[in-house]
């Protein structure tokens, strides 16, 4: 199918086309187009005419009449023929020059075209700058008044909070030395109060400590000779039980407490470990040198053998 | 309000004096702790090889600790605990008695004994145990009955299942002397030679293991350190360098020994590193050093130094190697060796004219002279630490002696193999 096309002439192929697109428009419901088309075809076909006209121009031959000729010379054939280049040189020349002088005249209006411009331009930035720098101005005016605006307020407000803490204070002044007026006199009641009972105290202790003393004589007496006797018998105690204490080697250190309970006879009722060393062989030794001794020697004076001899402890450390 | 505080300290005083009357004891006996050991009833059938209870009796009496009882001296000879009458070991004053049965089974030819010990003043059984040997073990079954009764009753463990080395000479003519070196029982008996030798031999050491020994021998033509295996008695030599290779004696960790070395011109003291046979110079000075032994932790070691112009004892750091010297009382102290805790240090001292063994306290300084025999030498401390063997001069002979590191008990071990010296008490043997 494109090589038929191919081979159809310029004019045919134009008329398809023509023929597809009125086709395509009758085909088409809004008559605008249809319009718009036939319009179209019009300016088309114009177009078409006027180029066959200029592309194949018909050239007529004038048939010559007659002919008048004269016989030149050669010099002259010559110099005719030098005179008409002159002219087309002459004419040739002129034409570059006025061409020469209608660019130099392109190019200049093209500049000062282009200086125009740059002057415009440069006026319009000027301009435009003008403008941003009022306008920042005026905001900075805008801003400065404002801001004298503020100040001024919390000024005021600071002014009258001072003002308020003044008089707060006052108030409280007020208070606190009503406070401590109340304390003062409360202070006054109760020092007076002390100093009363503290005379009362006073008078009850010298009664007492009279009484204290004189009881404490008394006891002291009975303890010199309690102690006494009970010393005697505590070295007594001490020398059967060294007899008896077979020191484990390398007991240096350790300690044993035993609670020891006796009969009134001297004999042993019972012992115990209340504190041992940790070393089962060196607790052992001591109870072993409590149980050792036969018979404890204890006072005959059986409120002094309860009071120390019932019941005593012993200490167990190597020196 | 005073008036109560008085009121309230006054009945304080008169109930803390009758309610906390406490006796202070710091005083103990003097004397050893009485014990009766009876002896134990044959059920065998016939004669046993050993006395066990006389073994055991022997031990515990040469401890210093306990004064064993007579059996001339006993009332009655229990054989268990129903039969023990309290009153009559009470009036005997005894504090423990152990008594004990032996049997013997013909079909496994194994002895057993079984015993107990009893606490006379408590009326109660503290120990009890059943042991079998074989008739050669029964010195042994003896020796660790002795030792679980002393551990019992003292708390520290008992060394009489322990063995000691020492070296005897005997003149086989006139010209001709032998040396041998006895590993036996720590109470002299059942010994075995291990080594003997015509040429000297000196300064034997156990090893922490209780497997070898080391030792000083001249017998290869000059004087070698060697180790040997006790049980097997295979021997090898450590070093023979030229000149004195003396006083071996083991690490605390048995990887190395110390000895004393003239290799390098005068007697110095190394560590021989026997992993690597590596020797570290631990002295450098122109005296004589000699006879190191290490302290327990193995960090430091004391030695005999004639550096200040008499023999003294230095301690010094195996780190630093600083010597520093810690005897000045008497113009001779030498061959130091520690207590087992490092707070005592055991040494032969001289003093009137004679040579003593001698303690000084680590902390304090203070000295004490252990031992009256004279021409004393070479002690060597018990594993638990209570007791120091030595040899001493003795009817013109060389004998072995032990005295308690308070110098209570002395006693003479028995030999029948001429002169006796240098003995080594051995580790705890397991």
């Amino acid at each position: 199918m494109k090589k038929i096309n191919a081979n159809k002439t310029k004019g045919q192929t134009k008329i398809a086309l023509l023929l597809d697109a009125l086709k395509a428009i009758f085909k088409t419901k809004d008559k605008r187009f249809l319009i718009a088309s036939v319009l179209l075809h019009i300016v088309l076909f114009s177009l078409l005419l006027v180029s066959w006209q200029s592309s194949e121009p018909v050239k007529i031959s004038p048939m010559p009449n007659s002919v008048q000729a004269r016989v030149i010379s050669l010099d002259e054939l010559q110099a005719l023929r030098e005179k008409r280049e002159a002219e087309q040189k002459k004419q040739i020349d002129e034409k570059k020059a006025l061409k020469k002088k209608q660019e130099l005249k392109r190019k200049k209006e093209l500049k000062r075209k282009k200086e125009l411009k740059r002057k415009k331009e440069l006026k319009r930035k000027e301009l435009k700058k003008k403008k941003a720098r009022e306008k920042k101005q005026e905001a900075k005016r805008k801003a400065d008044e404002q801001k004298k605006i503020q100040v001024k307020k919390k000024q005021r407000e600071k002014r009258l909070k001072e003002k308020q803490k003044k008089k707060e204070a006052e108030r409280q002044e007020k208070i606190k030395q009503e406070e401590e007026q109340v304390k003062r006199k409360k202070r006054e009641q109760r020092l007076l109060e002390k100093m009363q009972q503290a005379e009362l105290e006073l008078e009850r202790q010298l009664e007492a400590e009279r009484v204290a003393k004189e009881l404490s004589r008394q006891q002291e007496l009975m303890l010199a000779k309690e102690l006494s006797e009970t010393e005697r018998f505590l070295s007594l105690i001490r020398s059967r039980i060294e007899n008896q204490w077979h020191i484990p080697p390398k007991s240096n250190g350790l300690s044993v407490v035993l609670q020891i309970k006796l009969l009134p006879t001297g004999e042993l009722s019972s012992v115990r470990i209340i504190q041992a060393s940790g070393v089962k062989a060196f607790d052992q030794s001591a109870e072993s040198a409590v149980r050792g001794v036969r018979k404890f020697p204890v006072p005959d004076e059986r409120s002094l053998f309860e009071k120390q001899f019932r019941l005593f402890s012993m200490r167990f450390a190597p020196s | 309000m005073k008036f109560l505080i008085t009121l309230f300290s006054f009945l304080l005083f008169i109930q803390s004096v009758h309610a906390e009357l406490m006796i202070e004891i710091t005083k103990g006996s003097d004397s050893a702790l009485p014990i009766a050991i009876v002896p134990f009833a044959n059920k065998s059938g016939s004669a046993v090889p050993y006395d066990v209870s006389r073994i055991i009796a022997n031990d515990l009496q040469r401890s210093g600790d306990f004064d064993s009882l007579p059996t001339s001296k006993m009332l009655s000879l229990p054989e268990q605990y129903d039969q023990v009458h309290f009153r009559d070991w009470r009036l005997l004053g005894q504090n423990y008695v152990l008594i004990g049965q032996l049997k013997y089974s013909a079909s496994s030819k194994k002895y057993e004994i079984s015993y107990e010990l009893i606490d006379v003043l408590s009326q109660q059984r503290v120990l009890g145990e059943v042991l079998s040997s074989g008739s050669k073990g029964l010195r042994k079954l003896a020796h660790k009955i002795s030792d679980a009764v002393y551990e019992i009753i003292t708390g520290v463990r008992g060394v009489f299942s322990t063995k000691i080395a020492y070296i005897t000479l005997k003149q086989l003519t006139k010209n001709k002397q032998e040396y041998r070196l006895f590993v036996s029982d720590a109470d002299g008996q059942n010994a075995h030679m291990i080594f003997k030798s015509h040429e000297p031999m000196l300064s034997p050491s156990w090893s922490n293991d209780g497997q070898h020994l080391t030792y000083v021998s001249f017998h290869s033509g000059r004087p070698a350190i060697y180790i040997q295996h006790v049980k097997s008695s295979h021997q090898r030599k450590v070093t023979s360098f030229k000149g004195l290779n003396s006083a071996p004696m083991w690490s605390p960790d048995d990887a190395s020994l110390l000895m004393t070395l003239s290799k390098d011109g005068n007697a110095e003291i190394y560590t021989y590193d026997l992993a690597t046979n590596a020797l570290d110079r631990l002295t450098n000075h122109y005296g004589i050093d000699t006879e190191a032994s290490w302290s327990p932790d193995g960090k430091e070691v004391v030695f005999t130094s004639d550096r200040s112009g008499r023999p003294q004892v230095y301690r010094m750091s195996i780190k630093d190697k600083v010597p520093t010297r810690l005897t000045f009382v008497g113009k001779y102290n030498a061959r130091p060796r520690f207590s087992r805790d490092g707070e005592s240090l055991y040494y032969v001292h001289q003093s009137n004219g004679g040579f003593h063994i001698a303690a000084i306290d680590m902390k304090t300084g203070e000295q004490q002279v252990l031992t009256s025999t004279s021409l004393d030498e070479s002690p060597s401390l018990s594993p638990n630490g209570r007791m120091i063997m030595y040899s001493t001069l003795r009817e013109n002979r060389s004998v072995l002696a032990v005295v308690s590191v308070d110098g209570g008990a002395k006693y003479f071990l028995p030999s029948d193999s001429g002169d006796v010296r240098e003995p080594a008490w051995s580790p705890f043997l397991n």
